[in-house]
């Protein structure tokens, strides 16, 4: 029993990373950021090349997440700051962040191969084992949770006490308004893209390393889930995207060990989805940041 | 060289397109839904008509009508539950539900589940079965038919109405539209049209597969949409024309197709927001100025 517990608390710290990014530069830019997958795929890559070179699983952990936020920093800057000027409608501007996926993956193809890629041993049995309450859990499985608690605490801390994360908070709620009494609406999207991104890169490392298998299309999988996180989260908030993947990541741990026919995943989160937003149509909490 | 067979085949594919995509352009580019499961209902309409014909042994003719009822059904009730979402929710909604159509699908074996329905019957008239070059024929006549519909609706008090709630949904409700029952109709006509493209492929391949009708294909649509230009009659045609001749046109670059498809979509987005053929996009201004010059 608590062996579900464990495995759907690091399940859910995966979705915590990558919807909490989502739901923030849905917050402030009002994208529904696809690309955020490829961003996902780029860190787990990265990762893994710079693990290949040093051998040291911190460092290659560290360069995943800062070129993710590179990636991430580059789309915000290139693409969505210029689309975000013109003023398109919302579904082109949806339908640039796909191409932007689209794209990238295929360039993961040309740069790494079209194969499943893996590590030569496995990095999440690589530091030993916890035995607790005749639980047994790896410490990797330990260190991502507690890693995962101290990004939402330091993001509170951020977003409640600093000035930048008020500016953020602001521009969320309204970005006219938070430029007319001084706040720099460019800097504050160029603060969540870096965020988001570093989460991202983060997120796809350790995914990476825990299930030993990287591919152009990690990102799907990601970028479904994140989406039906979100949303059932409501639009923008992040403790209702942390409050959705931890409900969803338990749903799925148990609907897994109950039903012995493998779905994928993004049949538990969906239907979840749907039944939801019938329901509540605003998602689970309500409001902001 | 293009064969001329080939030609025929790329004709009733576009056709087959167009009708999706004309369908599509009423849920989004007239009433301004951000709808990005258009895919599954096509594959609605092509499930239905695979199985009315393969395992009920109806013919062509009764198959086509009753699967883009039946599109439009599933359409109706997905629009029940989602139009009371707002703008990106619904977009989220639609996409979940494209998942959750594909997944049921790959997921029963009646309907073949993950292998997809192959042998469907070509249509007859007479005992003649109309396949491969006439088949084109038989796409550009149904096809012919939905466009002139398009246009006639286009033009109707709910086509004038659907625009209207695309520019300002409370404005539009101000001025005495039932907003909500106005969408539903936009939803269920436009699943129609893709049920109805949905059974005319599948009686051209003679197979689907729950692959037709993922999410990547409800992009494909979208985009070639937004390329033709939304809420006109020839932005979808020039989207879908443009959408099948795609692969063609890139045949010497065929290992980075992808790569060019999605920097496509960005730049598109990025310098033609409107489309090539869109309401208020500079070529069309132009091309209209030039037939009124004349």
């Amino acid at each position: 029993m608590l062996q579900y517990l464990i495995n759907g608390l690091v399940l859910s710290s995966f979705y915590i990373l990558i919807a909490v990014g989502l739901t923030l530069i849905y917050g402030v830019m009002k994208i529904l950021h696809i690309a955020h997958g490829a961003v996902y795929a780029v860190g787990a890559y990265v990762s893994l090349e710079t693990f290949l070179l040093t051998h040291d699983v911190i460092l290659s952990l560290i360069v995943g997440s800062c070129v993710g936020c590179l990636a991430s920093l580059a789309i915000q800057g290139v693409v969505y700051e210029r689309l975000l000027a013109t003023g398109a409608s919302r579904v082109s501007v949806v339908v640039a962040s796909i191409g932007i996926y689209i794209a990238m993956k295929d360039a993961f193809r040309l740069l790494f191969g079209p194969y499943t890629l893996s590590y030569p041993m496995l990095i999440a049995n690589l530091f030993g084992k916890i035995e607790l309450f005749t639980t047994i859990f790896t410490v990797y499985q330990a260190s991502v949770i507690l890693s995962v608690i101290s990004v939402i605490l330091g993001l509170w801390f951020f977003l409640n006490k600093t000035k930048e994360g008020l500016a953020l908070k602001a521009t969320a709620q309204d970005a006219e308004m938070s430029s007319a009494v001084g706040i720099n609406v460019r800097r504050v999207r160029v603060v969540t893209s870096l965020i988001c991104g570093l989460l991202a890169g983060y997120a796809g490392s350790v995914v990476g390393m825990y299930y030993n298998t990287i591919e152009r299309s990690m990102g799907d999988l990601a970028i479904n889930q994140g989406l039906a996180i979100i949303v059932l989260g409501g639009m923008g908030s992040v403790l209702g995207a942390v409050v959705a993947s931890l409900i969803l990541g338990m749903a799925e741990t148990v609907t897994v060990a109950l039903i012995p026919q493998p779905i994928p995943p993004y049949l538990i989160s969906f239907p979840l989805l749907i039944l939801i937003l019938v329901l509540r149509p605003t998602g689970l909490l309500k409001g902001r940041s | 060289m293009v064969s001329p067979e080939y030609l025929l085949t790329l004709i009733s594919f576009s056709c087959i397109s167009l009708m999706s995509l004309l369908g599509l352009n009423i849920i989004l580019g007239y009433t301004g839904q951000p709808w990005l499961g258009h895919a599954a209902f096509f594959g609605v309409g092509a499930y239905t008509s695979a199985i009315l014909t393969k395992v009920y042994g109806l013919s062509f003719w009764a198959a086509f009508p009753l699967s883009m009822c039946m599109a439009s059904l599933i359409g109706l009730s997905v629009g029940f539950i989602c139009l009371r979402l707002k703008e990106d929710f619904l977009a989220i909604a639609t996409i979940a539900l494209n998942f959750v159509i594909q997944g049921i699908i790959s997921l029963t074996p009646q309907l073949g589940g993950a292998l997809g329905i192959g042998g469907v019957p070509p249509p007859q008239i007479l005992n003649y079965s109309i396949t491969y070059s006439h088949y084109s024929v038989l796409a550009l006549v149904i096809c012919l038919l939905f466009l002139f519909v398009h246009i006639k609706l286009s033009h109707s008090w709910a086509g004038l109405a659907w625009k209207a709630i695309a520019g300002d949904d409370l404005v539009a409700n101000v001025m005495g539209i039932n907003v909500v029952r106005l969408r539903l109709v936009a939803v269920g006509i436009g699943c129609a049209y893709a049920g109805a493209s949905g059974s005319l492929y599948v009686h051209f391949t003679g197979f689907i597969h729950p692959i037709d009708l993922g999410f990547d294909q409800s992009i494909l649509m979208v985009a070639a949409l937004v390329f033709g230009g939304c809420g006109t009659t020839a932005g979808p045609t020039l989207g879908a024309v443009f959408a099948t001749f795609f692969p063609e046109l890139f045949r010497f670059a065929s290992e980075y197709r992808l790569l060019i498809y999605g920097i496509l979509l960005v730049l598109l987005v990025k310098y033609l927001p409107q489309g090539v053929l869109g309401a208020g996009s500079g070529v069309r201004a132009y091309l209209q100025r030039v037939v009124k010059g004349k």
